[in-house]
């Protein structure tokens, strides 16, 4: 369904007749006095209606010409918006509406201008995100109903896992058939101990025979133990293997997935909470399918079994030890409805405090700077708190579940006792039969205490594989590793209308455009704020345009293969992020298979090679996560000779803002001068020089272009905005000099 | 709109200039606010919250078509009583979020959670997922839900909350 056109309601009263079909019908949700409620705009030919829901039938609240209307355009509130236009030389708001609807008014606000001067527009294809059949919102990138798919498909999802490793899950249920088969040998045993050996009938059987069956019975027993052990040995350890290897297979995939999804899936998530869910989810899930499901299957089939067997001994005795099983069912159902937002809520304040942990450390030095580790740690100290009691309630709740499921298997085991001694009485039933049922019973219980618990393991543990699989869901990053390397490029870059935002109510970027030649050096200037990254992260494709594209040799980069494209490119970062490891391998950080050679020839033109030098280790100094014990100038030549080593196409300098000493200055200076020189190069220059060597500057302010022009001929700009911030900017040196 | 007399008007930018209740008058011209202030009259003027959260009708920016501001309304006493109609009239039209009065259900429906609801603005039935990321806390007592649409509810005071409502809520929280 096109949100665009959706069908007409069909309420609508008959007779109210449009002049035509519909180009455009959408839905708005605010009534003109701003409650929610059903409103619809439609556009047909040569008419603009409005339509409203009152009273159960929908009719026609307003009409005009298209002709009549001029400069429509959408106003942007606060959770929400307007559509407005000039109709009769007076601005009115046709449509107000929430957020969510804010992008397809634009969309309508565009198509009616162009109509309404009487242009040509095609009205564009919006995706409905919601399920046609249930009306649910689908994931992003997804066609399939979570709630219009049986409940089984986790299950199914994770039996999938189970596919490459099937030998040796075949044999685990071999092996735990047997084991249960097994176990059920013993009561059976226990009957002509009793009835043959220790109380037989009198004059039935002999008494060598008795004393031969004893040990004959005894070392029956003795081989089922020795075998059932073993077997269990073997059950343990290939469950352990499965479960081991199917979670690895499955962090391992998560780890995957997690590089390749977009910056924008980390934009609306704390790290921290990411990473727990890497851990927690994946241990949680590795514990059940180490344990949980072994145990699982094994108490199903004993709970059959011991069943099936107490039913051929004596059917009235199972019945009483069958009639405790709905209310054992009854407590554990009980008990996991109160657990289960309990442990969900433990669950969020373990993210939460993990995500703290991971804010905390990461910002020591801002607390440390600012003397805050106090409040740190009393703002630790509150989340830690906050999973003290939800856990203690969790185990009482526990402990009294298991006291009350105690108590019935007690009773159960009384009335058993006191109905099979009627039966012996009445004989109905030999000792020996009550012997081997009672043993039945005990083992009875085992399974049914356990598979509520195993229930609840099983949904808590469904739980994780979900959060996992929502991850694994969330649509990637293109990337296809057949196709990676693009045709070597020239490096014409070029922006045609590109409008950007970040949310879609707010455009960084509003129909830039602009082109640059290979090999030239261009340098963004404007105010923090500006568009001056976002220009950045879409030549990097970090992000995609809304509306226009970029493009390189004529071809949109939106066509290449990501990484190709990526390959061509090198950046430079404001914060150079140096990963653990010597400075040997961060330099060919892009290029793992550089020789010694390539590394040092990098290093020399990025002017590192002298302070390398100078370290005891040299080229193989160890540097810690985030480049500790290296200077910011130092670290800004290591990224600079890792972007000589990768040898791009087109270079992404973003220059460090934080100051150096004259000389590093000059060092890094004479390093960027010798990496710009023949590539295509955008810059966010900081430096007064990067500005003068810069071919052209691009002056952006608020997400458009003000200027374009050389250093010389901007700075003659009477009043022009390049101007400005250079006066603005050597005030601020001179303070500097001043300051030092 | 503005003339060049009236730009030398405006606060510079580090000038918190607080204005005098009684010296403002406020007033809805078609859909939009007009705010007279000393001698100049500013057509498609818009105010703005500083704490949308913690002052619903304190610390209101009050800002001219251009976006520049104007000044800065701490509280609305001694308003004119038709200025106060202005002003609650604009701030209904430009904050949308809706405000929690009841929560009449909450259920589980395959991956998302359904709130039927009760708001300020009638009443509402919206799908969240992920609740840990979409239920938030921004104030003590202060909760905002984001659906999965991307528009937001804001429960302002959660204490204010009838009890079957509040248990509703604290069930998920």
């Amino acid at each position: 369904m096109n949100l665009l056109n959706i069908p007409l309601p069909d309420d609508l009263a008959p007779n109210a007749g449009l002049d035509g079909p519909a180009r455009v019908c959408v839905a708005a949700d605010l009534r003109p006095d701003g409650t929610l409620g059903a409103q619809w705009l439609v556009v047909t030919n040569r008419t603009v209606y409005l339509l409203s829901r009152e009273e159960r039938v929908t009719i026609i609240v307003w009409s005009r010409r298209i002709s009549d209307i001029s400069e429509p355009k959408t106003l942007t509130f606060i959770g929400g918006g307007a559509l407005e236009a000039t109709v009769d030389g007076e601005k009115q708001v046709l449509e107000r509406y929430t957020g969510a609807r804010h992008g397809q008014f634009n969309t309508v606000a565009g198509l009616l201008e162009k109509w309404s001067k009487g242009e040509e527009a095609e009205v564009p294809e919006e995706e409905s995100h919601r399920c046609p059949t249930c009306g649910l919102p689908l994931r992003k990138g997804s066609r399939v109903c979570p709630a219009c798919i049986p409940k089984s498909r986790t299950l199914k999802r994770l039996l999938g896992y189970l596919v490459p490793v099937r030998g040796m899950a075949l044999s685990l249920m071999g092996v735990s058939l047997l084991a249960t088969a097994l176990g059920m040998i013993p009561p059976l045993l226990q009957r002509p101990l009793y009835d043959m050996v220790l109380a037989p009938k009198p004059g039935t059987v002999e008494t060598p025979e008795r004393y031969r069956l004893l040990l004959l019975l005894t070392l029956g027993l003795l081989a089922v133990a020795l075998v059932g052990s073993m077997l269990g040995v073997l059950q343990s350890w290939i469950s352990s293997w499965l479960g081991n290897r199917v979670t690895h297979n499955i962090r391992c995939q998560l780890f995957q997935h997690l590089q390749y999804l977009s910056l924008s899936f980390y934009d609306k998530r704390q790290m921290g909470s990411v990473i727990s869910r890497v851990n927690q989810d994946s241990g949680g899930l590795q514990h059940f399918l180490t344990w949980g499901a072994q145990e699982m299957v094994t108490n199903l089939l004993l709970f059959l079994g011991v069943g099936a067997m107490m039913f051929v001994i004596n059917w009235k005795l199972a019945l009483l030890v069958v009639l405790v099983v709905p209310f054992i069912s009854a407590i554990g159902g009980q008990v996991w409805r109160r657990l289960r937002h309990v442990m969900h809520r433990i669950y969020h304040r373990w993210g939460r405090v993990n995500a703290m942990l991971s804010e905390s450390l990461t910002g020591l030095r801002v607390i440390k700077a600012f003397a805050q580790e106090d409040r740190e740690i009393e703002r630790f100290s509150t989340r830690s708190d906050e999973l003290f009691m939800p856990t203690v309630n969790i185990e009482r709740t526990w402990a009294i579940a298991f006291a009350g499921i105690g108590l019935l298997f007690g009773i159960s085991r009384l009335l058993v006792g006191y109905v099979g001694g009627m039966e012996i009485l009445g004989e109905h039933m030999t000792i020996g039969e009550l012997a081997a049922f009672t043993m039945y019973a005990a083992m009875f219980d085992g399974p049914l205490r356990h598979l509520s618990m195993l229930l609840n393991w099983s949904s808590r543990s469904f739980a994780a594989a979900e959060r996992i699989f929502e991850i694994l869901d969330t649509e990637p990053e293109p990337h296809d590793q057949r196709q990676a390397t693009i045709p070597p490029i020239e490096g014409r870059l070029e922006f045609r209308h590109v409008t950007f935002g970040y949310e879609r109510a707010r455009t960084a970027l509003k129909d830039l455009s602009f082109t640059l030649e290979p090999g030239e050096m261009i340098g963004l200037v404007g105010h923090s704020g500006a568009g001056k990254s976002t220009i950045i992260n879409l030549v990097c494709r970090f992000y995609e345009p809304q509306q226009g594209e970029v493009l390189i040799d004529g071809l949109r980069i939106a066509d290449l293969p990501l990484e190709g494209w990526r390959e061509q490119i090198g950046l430079v970062p404001q914060d150079t992020f140096l990963f653990s490891g010597t400075i040997a391998e961060n330099i060919a950080y892009a290029r793992p298979g550089a020789t010694r050679e390539e590394i040092i020839r990098a290093a020399k033109v990025a002017n590192a090679h002298d302070f390398i030098l100078r370290k005891p280790d040299g080229y193989d100094t160890l540097i810690g996560e985030g480049g500790q014990g290296l200077s910011a100038g130092e670290k800004q030549r290591l990224a600079i000779a890792r972007a000589v080593l990768h040898n791009p196409r087109i270079l992404i300098l973003d220059e460090a803002t934080s100051q150096v000493d004259v000389e590093t200055e000059k060092q890094i200076q004479e390093a960027i001068d010798r990496l710009v020189a023949g590539r295509t190069t955008i810059a966010i220059a900081h430096r007064l020089s990067t500005l003068k060597n810069a071919h052209r500057l691009i002056v952006l302010k608020s997400g458009e272009v003000v200027e374009i022009g050389t250093h010389d001929e901007l700075l003659q700009k009477e009043d022009g905005e390049f101007r400005r911030l250079v006066t603005m900017y050597q005030e601020v040196s001179k303070v500097r000099e001043v300051g030092r | 709109m503005t003339s060049p007399t009236e730009e030398t008007n405006l606060p510079t930018a580090d000038e918190l200039r607080l204005l005098e209740p009684a010296a403002v008058r406020f007033r809805t011209v078609g859909h939009r606010l007009e705010v007279c202030l000393d001698d100049d009259s500013w057509q498609e003027s818009s105010l703005l919250r500083m704490f949308p959260l913690s002052e619903e009708y304190g610390w209101l920016a009050v800002l001219n078509a251009d976006g520049k501001e104007l000044g800065v309304l701490r509280d609305l006493h001694g308003l004119a009583h038709d200025s106060l109609a202005a002003v609650r009239e604009e701030l209904r039209r430009r904050y949308l979020v809706p405000r929690i009065t009841a929560i009449l259900a909450v259920r589980d429906r395959a991956d998302v959670t359904e709130w039927r609801v009760e708001t300020d603005r009638g009443p509402a039935t919206f799908q969240v997922r992920h609740l840990s990321e979409n239920l938030k806390q921004p104030l003590p007592g202060h909760l905002s839900l984001t659906d999965v649409e991307g528009n937001r509810y804001d429960i302002p005071d959660l204490a204010a909350l009838d009890d079957d409502s509040r248990r509703r809520l604290e069930e998920r929280m």
